[in-house]
């Protein structure tokens, strides 16, 4: 309880609410400018959260991850183009909705819908962290390692058809992390010499090029890449009947589910969580010849899903230090600027911190839907800036925000280093999501094996028949055969 | 008439040198580094007992981006001889479409070559406004980004935050 009343306290700052409110404008931004992402958001305005207390940063940087998504959706609904790939799914019922009159109609659900999602995984989060974190504490370097291995085999589950690309992506983010000095002996490895490199690669400027960069890259080699749908000139109505309501409820409380499980999955974010609930509440629902056409329990579990991935996404993140999604893995690093590090231990060591982490996702919930209702115009019309301006803008941030971080010029060119990785790794239809997910587990993972083969005195039967450890590789075994059952199956349907 | 059809006709598949798509480019690449790890993880010293060494975790690494090369190299075989297939994650690299990054990225390593001669409020507005007009835009527009952007970053930066940008 004290925890909880000086976590409140630390957020009942005028800076802090300050921090959110301006971090969910941005957010909403980003979000509604097809080509931005949350991710990239996240990424660029982490250096400018150095200079702030880690209560201010984290309300800016969350107010750009809680903003954004929801604000993918207005143009998703207004002109058939994801605002972020989170919102590609509310584009298949928006956007129809919107081309019948009913514009305002399906932002009010997005917004309304934003607030339940996040609401709704927040006080998950708030529910099932502090039991998560205690079961943790009770991990020890063979259960560490065999967590962290269950992480990186979740790639294979998430990465679809391109499995073994995005196995690939995943173990180059773990060679990437194994750039440095080595964990236990301290030796050099892969550095060419270089000093700046002795610490590792910079993680922030390598997340910065990758999402920020690499995708201006991307779009300056597809400038025709998002087809513009007709802005509808109806708004109409935006506040649900009772009826509508009622309609809506299940789905909504579906996607509430489905997307909190699936963001909490490693590597797994809001866009795959929508689509997998739209499918799944379509194949529920009473009317399933209108999903695609303008359904509203479509447009529902999908927004729902999206934005509960948020909450998912920070459970995983703040009880074990595996990020969920992308930009839960540039919140990593924004911690780690201010000396944080997610983790079980964070919940013993600095409580106060983690309640007003929660408090300020609860916040930001609400002012999402406030904003998501007051500004949806105002964002509808952010969409007419040209593409030169906002390239020339985000390279100018992200080479700035890069230096800044250390004032050092070798984070620029390991950012710009990223940039064309990502842009490569793009081309080459090479997941990303695997990619950062190796970075960041791969030194918690080496070292954590080497721990135990050491505890162990080598011996490995000691360590795989523990029961957590147990547990967690016949998981792994079963996240990395099944997509190739799914394969089976699926040939089996076909013949 | 048709603007996309090429006023000479095609020539016969058989005639047409094969390219290398896009997933034996990846395999390549991630077999190079899968070798490059393997041969390099051996020249770390050696661990003792029963902790492995340094060399011990890119070894593993090595092997592994070995496995997931020959995989993706497997699935980009060829199937069957389908010329002029519809684009597809293992479709050639289209070449004329990475100028625009390609000149963007000279740009970026200009700006960054001329960071110790060139002060920060020089070399910046030329960058975005070379960024600007590769991209299309005109020099009005160009100019009033390159002084806007420039004159934002430097007081958020340099005076807000005292981050030296030279």
């Amino acid at each position: 309880m004290e925890a909880l009343l000086a976590g409140l306290e630390s957020i009942a700052h005028p800076m802090v609410l300050l921090y959110l409110v301006s971090g969910l404008i941005m957010g909403a931004i980003f979000g509604a400018l097809p080509g931005l992402t949350a991710t990239m958001g996240v990424a660029l305005l982490t250096p400018i959260t150095f200079w702030l207390s880690a209560q201010e940063g984290m309300a800016m940087l969350l107010g750009i991850y809680c903003g954004a998504i929801p604000a993918g959706g207005i143009p998703a609904i207004l002109l058939n183009i994801p605002g972020t790939p989170a919102s590609i799914a509310a584009s298949w019922d928006g956007y129809p909705l919107a081309q019948r009159g009913e514009a305002g109609f399906a932002l009010g659900v997005n917004a309304m819908f934003a607030l339940a999602g996040q609401a709704i995984s927040v006080l998950f989060l708030a529910l099932a962290a502090f039991p998560i974190a205690s079961f943790g504490l009770r991990f020890g370097p063979p259960e560490y390692f065999a967590l962290t291995l269950f992480g990186i085999s979740l790639m294979a589950g998430v990465s679809g058809n391109n499995l073994a690309r995005g196995m690939l992506s995943g173990m180059i983010g773990l060679t990437i992390s194994t750039i440095g000095l080595d964990p236990m002996m301290a030796v050099a490895r892969y550095t060419f010499g270089n000093p700046e490199f002795l610490d590792g690669i910079a993680f922030v400027p390598v997340m910065i090029g990758l999402f920020g960069l690499g995708e201006v890259f991307h779009q300056m080699a597809h400038p025709s890449l998002e087809k513009v749908g007709t802005l509808s000139a109806r708004f109409g109505r935006i506040w649900p009947n009772l009826s509508e309501w009622k309609r809506m409820a299940i789905p909504g409380l579906i996607g509430s589910g489905v997307g909190t499980v699936v963001g909490a999955i490693p590597a797994a974010g809001g866009d795959i969580a929508a689509v997998i609930c739209w499918e799944q509440t379509k194949r529920l629902s009473k009317k399933p010849s209108e999903f695609g056409q303008g359904s509203m329990e479509g447009l529902a579990a999908s927004t729902t899903a999206c934005n509960s991935a948020i909450g998912g996404a920070m459970t995983t993140m703040l009880t074990l230090g595996i990020p969920g999604d992308a930009p839960s893995a540039i919140l990593i690093g924004a911690l780690l600027i201010h000396g944080v590090q997610p983790g079980p231990l964070l919940f013993r060591d600095n409580a106060p911190l983690v309640y007003a982490i929660i408090l300020l996702l609860l916040l930001a919930a609400v002012l999402v839907a406030i904003l998501g209702l007051v500004a949806a115009r105002p964002l509808a019309k952010s969409l007419n800036i040209p593409k030169p301006w906002l390239w020339s803008a985000i390279v100018l941030l992200s080479l700035v925000g890069s230096y800044a971080l250390n004032n050092s010029v070798a984070d620029v060119w390991v950012m710009a280093a990223a940039g064309v990785a990502g842009f490569l790794f793009r081309k080459a239809d090479i997941p990303l999501g695997p990619l950062v997910l190796g970075i960041i587990l791969g030194p918690m993972m080496e070292s954590n094996l080497r721990r135990a083969l050491i505890l162990s005195r080598g011996d490995w039967s000691s360590i795989l028949f523990r029961p957590i450890v147990a547990f967690f590789l016949i998981a792994t075994i079963a996240s990395l055969a099944w997509p190739f059952i799914q394969r089976l199956r699926s040939k089996g349907v076909q013949t | 008439m048709d603007m996309n059809t090429p006023s000479t006709p095609a020539p016969p598949a058989a005639l047409r040198r094969p390219r290398l798509s896009s997933g034996i480019v990846v395999a390549a690449a991630g077999a190079a580094l899968g070798l490059y790890l393997v041969v390099t993880s051996r020249s770390f010293p050696a661990g003792y007992g029963s902790l492995p060494g340094p060399g011990f975790f890119p070894f593993i690494l090595g092997i592994l981006i070995l496995v997931f090369s020959a995989m993706i190299a497997w699935e980009a075989r060829p199937a069957a001889p389908v010329p002029a297939a519809a684009p597809s994650p293992s479709a050639p690299f289209p070449a004329a479409s990475i100028l625009l990054p390609l000149a963007a990225l000279l740009t970026i390593a200009l700006w960054l070559f001329s960071w110790a001669w060139m002060p920060f409020l020089l070399r910046t507005p030329i960058l975005v406004l070379a960024l600007m007009r590769l991209s299309g835009s005109t020099w009005r527009a160009a100019s009033i980004a390159a002084l806007l952007f420039t004159a934002t970053v430097y007081a958020i930066f340099q005076l807000g935050l005292r981050v030296d940008l030279g």
